[in-house]
């Protein structure tokens, strides 16, 4: 008995390792492929005809991974929420089709601008329903971006609509009341100046219960200086905004979902702001659990939310009272699935229209492929040629995204008691780097010749990336092809490496018998939030190419959790940082000012000297309404960043979107959150 | 007997108190701008923000002054409302979950409820099986064969085995689908006509007559169910076997059957009733040990039960989520212990007398 | 305990009972310990995870020589064959920053060059350099892992055990609040808080799972020792005035240790699995350190097409799977010699 025990073990284990290897050799990637292929017909009448249809052409199913915070139109700032929001509210401008920076009117009928660029005067539908039934007024309008600035707090995008209304430099309503407590109410009639913003103390900024606190004279005069700007005639339909600079991007800025118009009884009946200048502070900088609609909407869209099932499924129905002809679409179903795996699986079975598919898997996808479409710059469209009819997938190719992962170098590295291991040692002895390390321009250079932008893209993006001219990316004022780019040169890379004076003797480190970076060497960690393989391989290639140059050159990948990477950041811990940036509206403004002057301008610790060069030129960018002088003066700016090398401007990949060929009608906008479902259809 | 189970309610209170101190204490570990992740999602456009967060959320308080919030709330120093205090009946705010913590455990429970219940019963029913099989044809074909089966079993991690299950059944033979519902079925489901009675969906849709939404139901459940089942078997399958083999020996066994009853009296009258007492702790650690084993199951699966909901806190330190995760299994695990000990009153002759 | 040899002349018992020759072995581990120890090498089953256990440790010992490293100061970094997500084919070539040849390479493959004998999975990682160093990762955690919770299941279970009354009601009462959150579950939490302490390695994840997997050592130690107290030879040393401790340590312990001590070194393999738990969790090792649980979830995502990348999945499944299974093997082997109700039984 014992030997037929070890027979059936041997057996197993056997079998176990057959299994494995009878799976390659029954399945050849061929018979994968053609199973997969038929899978989204099994609704339909077989295979064998040219078009592929839907198990249910009335339902569209896009599978995705991650959940909206909360579907406040005002408060939300992520994908996940912004594309329910698109579909179940609406902007008085929008994107107008393919094009990034063309708009059409939505819920104005019409818009005009006074001579001095101030003032947007907006004609507004007749006839446009809120999905409960109310009408939508010109009040509800002004009451909306009222509410979005008021309510708005730093985890909200309303930063991008403050700064139109109040002057450059300001991103929160904080900020005015400090304003009126500094310099009284008055200040605040023509905006805010730079130089009133910096003798702000910054207090009130997301303290909530500070604000509650503050003198409610000054409440209610920065919520009735902010209601002066509109000007309203509810039986005219218009409404008119005045802004305190002329601002190059606003109507781009207000075609965001965060600008969209809500109902002001629906709001005050659910137990949201009632629009009462007395109470706003009780809802200002508001997380989703204070938020009493967090989980309801009522628009005025082509979609209804039917339901939402955190961690399952959103579920948006047509409006059949819609305003304009209804969709075509009668059901959206955005499903959240984590795991790649399954999504694909549900795609083969013809579960799901539409899923996130990870630039890695893309492979997986691109066997299932039957029509290719290629981006035509110049038509703004998409350009398709169908390869082989039995297959089910549309393949879109070539346009440039709005994303970008870079590189950053930090100025001056914090380094608390000495305790930053980040930093290595914290001493030029080839076991660290002092906080100062970056501060050489020399060694700025040098990083950047060491990066290799032919190997990033044929690696990582297959090829499909190019390498960005500046910060603002393709088609936009500020990018031109002739810019000037580093590119990848190691005998650069050492020439610029003995040309750096870290001990500060006066004598570059090639020449100095004392010894300098080149014969000691350093040590130092590139850190990046963990899971990001993108991310992780920009440090392993940089590490590489540096330790080419000089075998003392040592650069170690850190991936971080999410909470030690946001703590690196914040307390400026890491001396070379990777991060990226997604842009919310598509202006060069929304590249510059974050990357010279905000946001990673002031985690990298920038010299002052050099910030004080950018800040004019950005500031007279976003100023300047007309784009070709725009662009020049960005392309002043271009130079001095080349020159300065904060970062490395890493690449800007190009789409690679696929879709099931039965669905139509798709507008390709990246600055849509996904898809706006109202003109798809399904044939 | 009812002494002993007194005895163990009181406790209760005290192993619940300990369990979220301990989670708390974990969680001082990190910093307060560590724990304020939690609430961004991205890099802060301005340091302040993190500093609010902190603020709001008194993560930079000591322990207990934190612990204290979470028991009583806060109260608004203007409007002297109170948010909050799980003393109050609030549990919070799952940031993960998107929606009040009892919500997110109110919604989800159903789901893993009524899959560990279609779990549990093939488990006991098939695992006890096998295990008597075993221990009557002691190294027999049967014996070898159920050993084979929970060695290779228990060999397997739980992840793979659940993404072969997946591949073969789902994106090969398109079987059985992951997720809880079809698109069809979930717009039924989520219709005013369809009416909930225990949350169940099983059950639910019997009792809604909709047989069609039955069929989808399980065979979203089937491979979780399997996947959940098959570690536990082979456990089950050897305690049974062990505990058997052990009755059959015991004397009065001998007795009856050097009196002459048959052997199929002697194993299913005599020996099986005893050998159950060992098997019924089993079965009390099994019913915990699914509620682990939802965790990996549930996330491979899509399934949304509150095994997947509690990892992505646990991974994201979503400490509220996790305290209402943590109170809520400690409850079943205490109330999974009292039945058993129940159970072992009415089986075990020698406990009922003490 | 010691044995003593029997001396002097008992021909005259040999008719009457049968006697058989005390080794060395067994007169050094006493009798009970000396079944068990036989009992692993008995059965076929036990003989075949033996033998699989064996092959690993080879692995692991030889790895320099099956899988040279790149840098001899830091092996467990897999080396990458550059930074494509696709993962090649078993056999394709080795474009760039190939590793040393071994000296076996040649005669064994024919070839000049190394090329990805089991593929690469996700980001160029090489398959089989992955598998070849995890062998040593998956023997160090599990050790470190087996040996920490063993001895603190130890010393709070016989604390416990031998102080009694509140000592125990509360260190008990502790082991009650660890094991209420399930285990995985407070491994994970753990581990999720530990990582941006101590940074992404290895140890986030050991400590996890020694902080939530001594509980279940602590109370059979201490069952053991609360029935050992009351035998007789333990009776008879109080008796004669041996000091509390010294009972403990000389008497009590040693005997009530060895059946859990070979237990516990078992579940190696389980702690192998909960390793590979955590990683697909998405808390464990540096992004490309050899793990197998990292090595399997590299494949997470081609899971799916199975059909085309199998090698991915397959060889570190299976390399986990056979060393998971020749400790269970082994284990259940042992778990019949150890049942006392077995004795004298097959």
């Amino acid at each position: 008995m014992r030997k037929l025990f070890t027979l059936f073990s041997l057996l197993v284990i056997a079998s176990l390792a057959l299994a494995a290897c009878g799976g390659a050799d029954t399945a050849a990637p061929s018979t994968g492929g053609e199973e997969a292929t038929q899978a989204p017909s099994t609704g339909g009448d077989g295979a064998a005809t040219s078009g592929f249809t839907s198990k249910d052409p009335t339902t569209f199913v896009a599978v995705s991974f991650g959940e909206p915070d909360l579907l406040d139109p005002a408060l939300d700032y992520e994908t996940a929420g912004g594309e329910v929001l698109q579909n179940v509210y609406e902007t008085l401008v929008t994107y107008k089709g393919n094009y990034l920076s063309e708009f059409e009117p939505l819920l104005a009928e019409s818009w005009e601008l006074s001579d001095d660029g101030t003032v947007y005067t907006f004609k507004l539908h007749q006839g446009v329903k809120f999905h409960d039934g109310a009408d939508l007024t010109a009040s509800d309008v002004a009451y909306s971006f009222v509410r979005g600035m008021l309510q708005g707090g730093g985890s909200s995008p309303q930063f991008l609509i403050i700064e139109p209304f109040w002057g450059v430099g300001t991103s929160d309503i904080s900020e005015m009341v400090e304003v009126a407590q500094v310099f009284g109410l008055e200040a605040l009639e023509d905006g805010v100046s730079t130089e009133e913003m910096d003798e702000l103390p910054y207090e009130l900024y997301d303290n909530v219960e500070a604000m509650k606190e503050v003198d409610s004279e000054i409440l209610v005069g920065v919520c009735e200086a902010l209601y002066s700007r509109f000007e309203v005639d509810d039986a005219a339909g218009t409404i008119s905004m005045k802004l305190a600079l002329p601002w190059a991007p606003f109507i781009s800025t207000i075609a965001g979902y965060w600008s969209a118009a809500m109902d002001q009884d629906w709001v005050a009946a659910n137990g949201g702001w009632d629009g009462s200048c007395e109470t706003w502070q009780d809802f200002y900088a508001m997380q989703p659990e204070n938020d009493p609609i967090y989980d309801i909407a009522n628009g005025t869209g082509p979609f209804i939310l039917d339901h939402w099932t955190p961690g399952e499924e959103i579920v948006l129905v047509r409006n059949e009272d819609y305003w304009r002809e209804p969709a075509k679409l009668e059901r959206v179903v955005l499903q959240n699935v984590g795991e790649w795996s399954t999504r694909f699986a549900m795609m083969q079975a013809g579960d799901a229209d539409w899923v996130a598919v990870p630039p890695e898997n893309r492979s997986q996808m691109d066997a299932l492929v039957g029509e290719t479409c290629n981006w035509d710059a110049a038509l703004v469209d998409y350009v398709c040629e169908v390869t082989d009819e039995t297959k089910p997938f549309r393949l879109t190719l070539g346009r440039s995204g709005n994303t970008r992962s870079d590189i950053f170098f930090n100025f001056n590295v914090a380094n608390p008691d000495g305790s930053n291991t980040y930093l290595g040692s914290g001493k030029l002895d080839g076991n660290g780097i002092p906080t100062d390390f970056f501060k050489d321009i020399h060694v700025r250079k040098a990083f950047n010749y060491c990066f290799d932008w032919d190997t990033y893209i044929a690696d990582i993006f297959n090829g499909e990336a190019i390498q960005s001219k500046s910060l603002a990316i393709e088609d936009m004022p500020g990018y031109n092809d002739d810019d000037p780019t580093y590119s990848f040169d190691l005998a650069k890379c050492e020439e610029e490496f003995k040309l750096a004076d870290l001990d500060k003797d006066g004598i570059p480190a090639g020449e100095d018998p004392e010894g300098d970076i080149w014969t000691t060497g350093f040590r130092l960690s590139g850190t990046y939030n963990q899971g990001n393989t993108t991310r992780q391989t920009l440090v392993e290639m940089l590490s590489l190419n540096v330790n080419t140059v000089n075998d003392k050159f040592i650069i170690e990948s850190v991936g971080l959790p999410w909470p030690a990477f946001l703590r690196s950041i914040n307390a400026k811990l890491a001396p070379l940082f990777f991060v990226g940036w997604h842009e919310d509206i598509h202006d060069p403004h929304n590249w510059y000012v974050p990357y010279l002057v905000t946001f990673y301008a002031n985690r990298q610790s920038i010299d002052p000297e050099i910030k004080a060069q950018f800040v004019p030129l950005v500031n007279a960018g976003v100023l300047e309404s007309d784009p070709a002088a725009r662009n020049e003066i960005y392309k002043e700016l271009n130079q001095l960043v080349y020159d300065n090398a904060p970062g490395i401007i890493g690449v800007l990949s190009t789409s690679h979107g696929f879709m099931p060929r039965y669905v139509k009608g798709i507008q390709y906008n990246q600055n849509y959150s996904n898809f706006y479902y109202y003109p798809m259809y399904k044939e | 007997m009812v002494n002993y189970i007194i005895r163990r309610l009181l406790l209760v209170p005290l192993l619940l108190f300990g369990v979220t101190i301990l989670i708390f204490g974990m969680l001082q570990f990190l910093t307060p701008v560590e724990r304020s992740a939690l609430y961004v999602r991205e890099i802060p456009k301005n340091e302040r923000q993190i500093e609010g967060i902190i603020l709001k959320y008194g993560l930079d308080k000591p322990l207990y002054v934190q612990y204290w919030r979470w028991l009583v709330g806060t109260t608004d120093q203007v409007t002297g409302e109170r948010n909050g205090g799980i003393l109050f009946g609030d549990f919070g705010w799952s940031r993960t979950g998107g929606q009040p913590v009892a919500t997110l455990i109110k919604n989800r429970f159903p789901n893993t409820l009524d899959l560990t219940l279609w779990a549990v019963g093939p488990v006991i029913l098939v695992g006890i099986w096998l295990g008597v099989q075993a221990a009557v044809h002691h190294n027999g074909f049967a014996d070898q064969a159920g050993r084979i089966f929970s060695i290779v079993g228990t060999s397997f991690p739980t992840f793979v085995f659940g993404l072969l299950m997946l591949m073969i059944f789902y994106a090969n033979l398109q079987w059985f689908p992951p997720g809880r519902l079809s698109t069809e079925a979930s717009i039924v489901v989520n219709s005013e006509s369809f009416k909930t009675y225990t949350s169940l969906l099983t059950i639910d849709s019997l009792l809604n007559g909709r047989f069609d939404i039955f069929i989808d139901t399980l065979r979203h459940m089937i491979l979780p169910i399997l996947t959940l089942s098959y570690i536990s078997w082979a456990t089950f399958l050897r305690v049974t076997r062990s505990s058997m083999l052990e009755t059959l020996r015991q004397d009065y066994v001998t007795t009856a059957r050097a009196k002459g009853l048959p052997e199929r009296d002697v194993i299913y009258k005599h020996a099986r009733p005893n050998a159950m007492i060992s098997v019924i702790t089993l079965a009390g650690f099994t019913v915990v040990g699914l509620m682990g084993g939802v965790v990996i199951t549930e996330t491979v699966f899509d399934y949304p039960g509150i095994g997947k909901a509690a990892a992505e806190a646990a991974g994201q330190l979503d400490v509220v989520t996790v305290l209402g995760f943590a109170l809520f299994n400690g409850l079943i695990l205490i109330v999974a212990n009292v039945v058993v000990d129940i159970l072992y009153a009415f089986v075990d002759p020698r406990v009922r007398l003490s | 305990m010691t044995q003593v040899a029997p001396t002097g002349d008992n021909s005259l018992l040999a008719e009457s009972i049968s006697m058989r020759k005390i080794g060395r072995l067994e007169r050094l581990l006493g009798p009970d310990n000396y079944r068990i120890v036989v009992g692993m090498f008995k059965t076929p089953a036990s003989i075949i995870g033996f033998s699989l256990i064996l092959f690993f440790v080879l692995v692991a010992i030889a790895a320099p020589l099956l899988a040279p490293p790149i840098n001899p100061s830091d092996p467990y970094r897999i080396p990458r064959d550059g930074f494509r997500a696709e993962p090649q084919p078993m056999g394709s070539e080795w474009r760039v920053r190939q590793p040393p040849i071994p000296f076996w390479w040649k005669a064994v493959t024919g070839e000049e060059e190394w090329f990805h004998i089991f593929g690469t999975s996700q980001g160029g990682y090489d398959v089989y350099y992955g598998i070849i160093w995890g062998t040593r990762t998956a023997f160090t955690t599990g050790m470190i892992v087996v040996v920490s919770t063993f001895l603190i299941g130890i010393i709070v279970g016989s604390v416990s055990a031998y102080y009694g009354g509140v000592v125990d009601m509360i260190l008990m009462r502790i082991v009650d609040v660890m094991m209420t959150l399930p285990f995985i579950l407070a491994a994970l939490i753990l581990a999720a808080v530990l990582t941006p302490k101590i940074g992404r390695s290895l140890v986030p994840s050991i400590l996890a799972l020694v902080t939530f997997g001594w509980m279940g050592y602590a109370r059979i130690i201490r069952g053991d020792i609360l029935s050992t107290k009351e035998r007789d030879y333990v009776m008879a040393a109080r008796v004669i005035g041996v000091k509390d401790s010294r009972i403990l340590f000389r008497h009590i312990l040693p005997n009530a240790i060895f059946p859990t001590l070979v237990l516990a070194s078992l579940a190696i393999g389980d702690v192998v699995l909960s390793f590979a738990a955590l990683s697909f969790l998405g808390i464990g090792t540096e992004i490309g350190y050899a793990d197998w649980g990292q090595v399997l979830s590299f494949a997470r995502n081609w899971i799916i097409s199975l059909d085309q990348y199998w090698y991915i999945v397959v060889w570190p499944g299976l390399t986990l799977v056979l060393f998971v299974m020749g400790w269970n093997l082994l284990g259940d082997a042992l778990r019949d010699v150890l049942d006392p109700r077995m004795r004298g039984k097959s």
